[in-house]
Parts: C-alpha cells; sequence; structure tokens
C-alpha cells in the first residue's frame, strides 16, 4: 500500500531549526527558553477569561479510551496547557487536578446543552449538521442573526467563556466576514478530507488575510487537517493557523484496547507466562513523554516567531510551482555549488 | 411566596445586555425587579442565561435571542421580541405581550413560553419538551422538527403545520393552511382538555379548551 502524497512535503521552513529535527522520529533537542509567549483567546465582553495556551496544539476528534490512559491523556494535556474537546460526562470521574481546558461544540439544527455549554471554557458553535451530515448555517441563526446568537450564548454561559464558530476550511469569504463581524474569540476551520489538499492550504491562508483585513489579525485560528508531524503542525501555523489539532498525531499513540486473553491448548500456560508489551503506566509515561517534545518542538517554533499566523510566509519556502502561484510563497532557491 | 415585596425598578437606559445581566445576578430569589428598556435599541441575548427565581417585568422591546437557555425566571417584556425569543429555555416561564419574531422558543426543553401577539416563521422549532402558546396568528411551519413538548396555538396555522415533527401535541383553534403529511388530527380526551386550560390559564386566558383541535405526528403514539 502506498503512502497518502502530503502536500506539505512541498513546503520548507526558511529560518526554523525546527524543521532539521522531527521529535516523532527520535532525535530531537532544543534549548528554547521556557518562556514562551502564549497566544490567547480574549472574550469581547472584556471580562478575565484570557485562555492562555503554552503552545499552539489543541484535541478536537479523540473518543476518551479506556480509563487508566484517559486520566493519564488528561494529565499530560493539563500539563502542557492543551485544550480537549470532549464532553464533561467525560471528565466526571477525573480528579480535579487532572482536568484540562474543556472546549464544547455546538451543532447546527440542535438543542444547546446547558450543562456542556456552562462548563466549558471554549464554545463552538460549528455549523455542521450532524443528522444530515452537511454543512450549513443552523435554521435559526443564519448570518445575519450570528452576532447576536453569539453575544447571547457568551451571556447565556456566564460571560466566561470563548465563543467561536466552527466552519469547512473551504468557507466562503462571506460566512467568514460574518464571523468577524460578529466578534467571536476564535475560529476553527476544518478540512473535509481524509488528506490535506491545496485547496485547504488557500483556505487557510485566505481566512488569515481576510482576519488581517478586518483588522482582526490576531484572531485565534484553529485548524483541524490530518497531519501526523511537529514540522506540519509548524507549516500550517506558517500559514495562519494559531491553533492545529493533533488528533491524528495522538489517535496513533493511544494504546489500543486489548482483547482479554483467552489462549487454551497446548502452550497456552507458556504464552501467560511471556511478559505483556508494556503495562498501562508505561504506555502513559510514553504517551506524555511523546507529547512533552512534540509541544516543545512546536514552542521552539513559537518563540521564533512570536506568535503564530502574522509573520506566515516569511518562514516558508515551497519546491511547488503551483503552491507559490496559488499561496504567492516563495520558492526554494537552489544551491548554486 | 413574596407577593408583598415590594418591586425594584432598573433604569437601564445606556446599558448593555452583558451590564443588565449582572445587575439582575444580584438580586435574591424570589425578588421583583422592573427594568426600563422604553425608547431603547432592542438589545439581543436580554435576560439570556439568567438562572435564579426572580420575577422580572422588562418595559420595551428586545432583540434576538432573549431568554436564550434562561432558567427558574418568570420574564414578563412589556413590547415585541425579536427573533428566537426563549431558545433553548430550561425553565421557568418567558411571556411577550407584544409579537416575536422567527424561531420562537426554538428548542426550548423546559418551561413555558408565551406570546400574546403573533409569532414568525417556524415557531417552536425543535421544541424540547418545553410548553408555547401564541394567542394571535403564527407563520408557515409552526411546530417544525419537534421532539416532545406541548404548543398551542390560539388563532390558526400557516402551511404546514408541524413539518417534520417527532413528537408532541399541537393545539390550534381557527384555521389551519395546511398539514404537513406526517401529521394527524387526534381526537382529544379529558386529559387533553384539562392540560390545555391548565396551560391557557397560565397565560392568562380562561377557556376549556373545547374549540381547539390536537395534532400528533403520525409516528408517534
Amino acid at each position: 500500500m502506498s503512502a497518502e502524497p502530503n502536500l506539505l512535503d512541498e513546503l520548507f521552513i526558511a529560518n526554523g531549526e525546527l524543521l532539521l529535527c522531527d521529535p516523532l522520529h527520535g532525535d530531537f533537542s532544543t534549548n528554547s527558553p521556557k518562556s514562551a509567549s502564549p497566544p490567547g483567546i480574549m472574550n469581547s465582553l472584556g471580562v478575565s477569561n484570557r485562555l492562555a495556551f503554552s503552545h499552539s496544539l489543541i484535541v478536537r476528534n479523540v473518543s476518551p479510551p479506556e480509563t487508566a490512559t484517559w486520566t493519564g491523556l488528561c494529565r499530560s494535556l493539563k500539563n502542557q496547557r492543551i485544550p480537549i474537546y470532549t464532553s464533561a460526562a467525560s471528565m466526571n470521574d477525573l480528579p480535579n487536578d487532572v482536568i484540562p481546558t474543556r472546549c464544547c461544540q455546538v451543532f447546527a439544527n440542535a438543542p444547546l446543552d446547558a450543562p456542556e455549554l456552562t462548563t466549558a471554557d471554549l464554545i463552538e458553535i460549528e455549523c455542521f449538521d450532524r443528522r444530515l451530515q452537511r454543512w450549513g448555517w443552523s435554521a435559526e441563526i443564519g448570518r445575519q442573526r450570528l452576532a447576536d446568537f453569539v453575544t447571547a450564548v457568551r451571556l447565556g454561559c456566564g460571560g466566561n467563556a470563548a465563543v467561536g464558530v466552527g466552519l469547512p476550511i473551504t468557507a466562503n469569504a462571506l460566512d467568514v466576514q460574518a464571523c468577524l463581524d460578529a466578534d467571536i474569540d476564535f475560529l476553527c476551520l476544518t478540512g473535509e478530507a481524509a488528506s490535506i489538499s491545496a485547496q485547504d492550504l488557500v483556505g487557510l491562508s485566505a481566512v488569515r488575510h481576510q482576519c488581517r483585513s478586518s483588522s482582526r489579525a490576531q484572531l485565534p485560528i484553529v485548524v483541524d487537517l490530518p497531519v501526523l508531524a511537529a514540522a506540519d503542525m509548524v507549516k500550517l501555523l506558517c500559514l495562519g493557523a494559531s491553533l492545529v489539532c493533533i488528533d491524528h498525531w495522538l489517535t496513533r499513540r493511544l494504546p489500543k484496547k486489548q482483547a482479554a486473553h483467552k489462549a487454551t491448548g497446548l502452550g497456552a500456560d507458556l504464552l501467560r507466562s511471556l511478559p505483556t508489551a508494556s503495562s498501562d503506566e508505561e504506555k502513559v509515561a510514553a504517551l506524555d513523554e511523546a507529547l512533552t517534545q512534540l509541544a516543545a518542538a512546536v514552542r521552539c517554533h513559537f518563540d521564533q516567531t512570536r506568535f503564530a499566523g502574522d509573520k506566515c510566509y516569511d518562514h516558508l519556502r515551497t519546491s511547488s510551482l503551483a503552491l507559490h502561484k496559488m499561496l504567492g510563497i516563495p520558492l526554494l532557491q537552489a544551491r548554486s555549488d | 411566596m413574596k407577593e408583598d415585596l415590594p418591586t425594584q425598578r432598573i433604569d437601564a437606559a445606556g446599558w448593555s445586555s452583558a451590564e443588565l445581566l449582572a445587575k439582575l445576578q444580584g438580586f435574591q430569589e424570589g425578588d421583583r425587579v422592573n427594568v426600563q428598556l422604553e425608547g431603547q435599541k432592542a438589545l439581543s441575548g436580554i435576560c439570556a442565561g439568567i438562572d435564579q427565581a426572580l420575577t422580572v417585568k422588562v418595559e420595551g422591546a428586545v432583540g434576538n435571542f432573549a431568554c436564550l437557555l434562561a432558567s427558574q425566571a418568570t420574564i414578563d417584556i412589556s413590547g415585541d421580541v425579536g427573533d428566537g425569543f426563549a431558545h433553548s429555555l430550561i425553565s421557568g416561564h418567558a411571556n411577550a405581550r407584544g409579537s416575536a419574531g422567527d424561531f420562537l422558543a426554538a428548542y426550548a426543553g423546559g418551561g413555558f413560553v408565551s406570546v400574546l401577539g403573533r409569532a414568525g416563521f417556524r415557531c417552536a422549532l425543535g421544541l424540547n419538551g418545553g410548553d408555547v402558546f401564541v394567542r394571535s396568528s403564527v407563520g408557515d411551519q409552526a411546530g417544525c422538527s419537534m421532539r416532545q413538548g406541548t404548543l398551542v396555538l390560539g388563532n390558526g396555522a400557516g402551511e404546514q403545520l408541524g413539518a417534520g415533527m417527532l413528537g408532541g401535541t399541537i393545539y390550534v383553534r381557527g384555521e389551519v393552511k395546511s398539514l404537513w403529511a406526517g401529521l394527524r388530527n387526534i381526537r382529544m380526551k379529558d386529559p387533553d382538555f384539562l392540560r390545555l386550560s391548565l396551560l391557557l390559564a397560565r397565560a392568562g386566558i380562561k377557556s376549556d379548551g373545547r374549540d381547539f383541535k390536537a395534532y400528533a405526528p403520525k409516528a408517534a403514539k
């Protein structure tokens, strides 16, 4: 089976040392300072609900795994200050000191769930109808009432949560403008395909450009695309993302649930006596280590660029003529020697 | 009951919805508050998320999504209300003496919403357990995608009443322009009349409900 071509491989980071060392393949080390300047989400009501992230990662579509791993994962996310989209119920059995920043989603044409909303730190109004499996504004909201709805949800949830909108990454400019005019706290862009297309990158770049044109250059943009490597996450940051979903990266590292060992017959006792691959604690420790390295890798870039999504292309070069033409990214210069 | 408690007045001219909500949250359970909004631009999100057993009387008109996610409070608005009034209401009573815009009481999961004037398109959209009463006429597709609860229409209904309805009951007095194909007229029994008359009484209307017709989705029991 051939690997899916990755469009992000056509992009290179010009100034970052990061691209030379991928923490996922073992040889990563960074000497970046610990004091990163975090991006924040400031509620437009002006109340003290600034959410500071130590770097630009977020978990969006990961189902809670078995209990031991779930607690360990939440502890890691909490330590790394990585937010996660999950239900309030999934955190009921967790100790208070391992609960990370929680985001929740409100879907189109569906009721609001008060307990979910009022206990969330971030609320995303996602323009996706789960029943019909298609994108579109909720009938009662639409573009024209979005600003009022955002205000009401913000108030209805106590005024402390950041309220954003989720759109497809290829959303048209009118929808994006409606969000910007609605004074949202963040925007979430989701890719629709299993791999990253040129349209996804063009869409992200166009939305960031539109934010700048509307005097909201610093609007946090969450990007949900299937990325697996730290370098690719950084490239998305350079293209205008503020937070990148690490769902695909994380799913591959979460320990799989193991079926009960039911070997019988000859050799069964011998099989049982063999050491198992690793205990839950070891799996969680390995996951925590990988997450720490990933966070450090992205933070390293973050320190260099100060804030994601602003300088964008200053740090990018491309070997693809198509990306050069579509996005205006400078072409990678061939070395003369 | 604190019926004899004096009503406290708030002149909210020039205030934002957030400022008003913060002020209301400072009152004690059972307090009666009169909010003056007359002559002001209709604010959106008025009384959204209020969760105390207050009795709030708002003098003036309000904008979109007033009383969203409100619970326990009794809120009486003297003027018109915008679109999405009492969206996702949890409990309590939200009353508008004027007319309501589109999507009245959308997804209300509990409580009682009453409108003494007209209501627009898709009133009680996705109603999820609340009770809704509209005294005057309503727009098309009233009760659209209703799941649970009761919608009472005092002066007929527009086209496609109950479109996509999954559960709950609609009571209508007067002419219905057209019914959704999946809706059926059901015979009203004594418990229906009792329930209906209680709801009407709660909206301040004395009636035994004998002149209403009841509708429910065909798939529902």
